[in-house]
């Protein structure tokens, strides 16, 4: 007998004493015959590790104090004439002239904050549905705010369908999205390009504040499991939310004429 | 009637047509449009390159 031999025989020797212990620790074992499909299943020490995660950053600017009362002219024709799409078509020029007027008018900061946030149940229900399932998908986000009035917490269980901007003192996900007196409507991302496992908006989600409030976080919203998109409606239930963060250095206050810029970066 | 294996297909994808509501430069100076469109009956809204639509008749 050669030393192959010897080697095939040992180890057929070895496959027949653990076969023959193996199944005493509850091992089930098939004849290699009677298989007709390949099955794997993964254990705990092989499941990969990929934390979401996200970060906002918010910067709140305010005209200097006698350029105010022009701000409000201004926020105010622009909304008048950007109502309707018909208003719209009519005005297009107009309303431009109006943004860059807006951006040239000087503006000093009045603070800047970070928000590293939680990402929710539902939105990483809803990421790995439209990303491992998805065949017609459309993204679609809406970013609003969370306000002081009735808070008590953010959670990973908090819910699109839970969103309540009422300022009511026992709101279902533990806040309120800042009301629509605060800020006309939700924001609209967008997003550039992923990188190093990072995904940032392009642009910062600028928020015209109309008045006095106190903003605790942000949250972000995306395109439900279901399919149905978010909207920029404040308070509004459709989508999926995302993710909720709260303010690194606690509360912080808006005013009337203010300007609140977010960006957020997204993070697997 | 169930399509059979071998059977020449293409996915059905949803046509998004909207309007223009806003234009603006990106921080990569691009040209992005906030398109607003509406699905089941709700206003969707998303800014978009400008490169990636094109005009249609209203």
């Amino acid at each position: 007998m050669n030393a192959r031999q010897h080697m095939i025989d040992a180890i057929r020797s070895m496959g027949a004493r653990m076969a023959a212990t193996s199944t005493g620790h509850g091992v089930e074992r098939a004849p290699a015959t009677a298989r007709t499909d390949a099955v794997y299943a993964h254990g705990a020490a092989q499941v990969e590790q990929a934390l979401a995660s996200g970060v906002y950053m918010a910067d709140f600017w305010m005209p200097h104090a006698h350029r105010i009362n022009e701000v409000q002219a201004l926020r105010a024709r622009l909304a008048e004439i950007t109502a309707t799409s018909l208003l719209r078509r009519l005005h297009g020029d107009e309303a431009d002239a109006i943004r860059l007027r807006l951006a040239l008018i000087p503006h000093e900061l009045v603070w800047s904050d970070t928000i590293h946030n939680l990402v929710t149940t539902e939105g990483k229900n809803a990421a790995l549905t439209h990303l491992l399932k998805g065949s017609s998908y459309t993204a679609s986000q809406a970013l609003g705010l969370i306000e002081d009035t009735g808070y008590s917490a953010v959670s990973a269980t908090n819910t699109a369908a839970n969103i309540t901007a009422s300022g009511g003192g026992s709101p279902a996900n533990g806040w309120n999205e800042a009301p629509s007196a605060t800020v006309a409507t939700r924001g609209t991302p967008s997003f550039g390009t992923a990188g190093s496992g990072q995904l940032a908006t392009s642009s910062a989600v600028s928020f015209s504040t109309l008045a006095t409030d106190t903003i605790k976080g942000a949250i972000l919203l995306i395109r439900s499991s279901a399919g149905v998109a978010p909207t920029t409606a404040v308070g509004n239930t459709s989508g999926a939310l995302y993710s909720a963060g709260l303010f690194s250095g606690g509360d912080q206050a808006v005013t009337a004429s203010g300007t609140l810029n977010v960006t957020y970066t997204a993070g697997l | 009637m169930a399509l059979k294996t071998g059977a020449a297909v293409r996915l059905i994808q949803p046509e998004i047509r909207g309007e223009v509501i806003e234009r603006r430069i990106s921080n990569d100076d691009e040209l992005e449009l906030l398109v607003e469109w509406q699905e089941d009956g709700q206003p969707v809204r998303r800014w978009i390159d400008a490169d990636r639509v094109e005009e249609v008749a209203a």
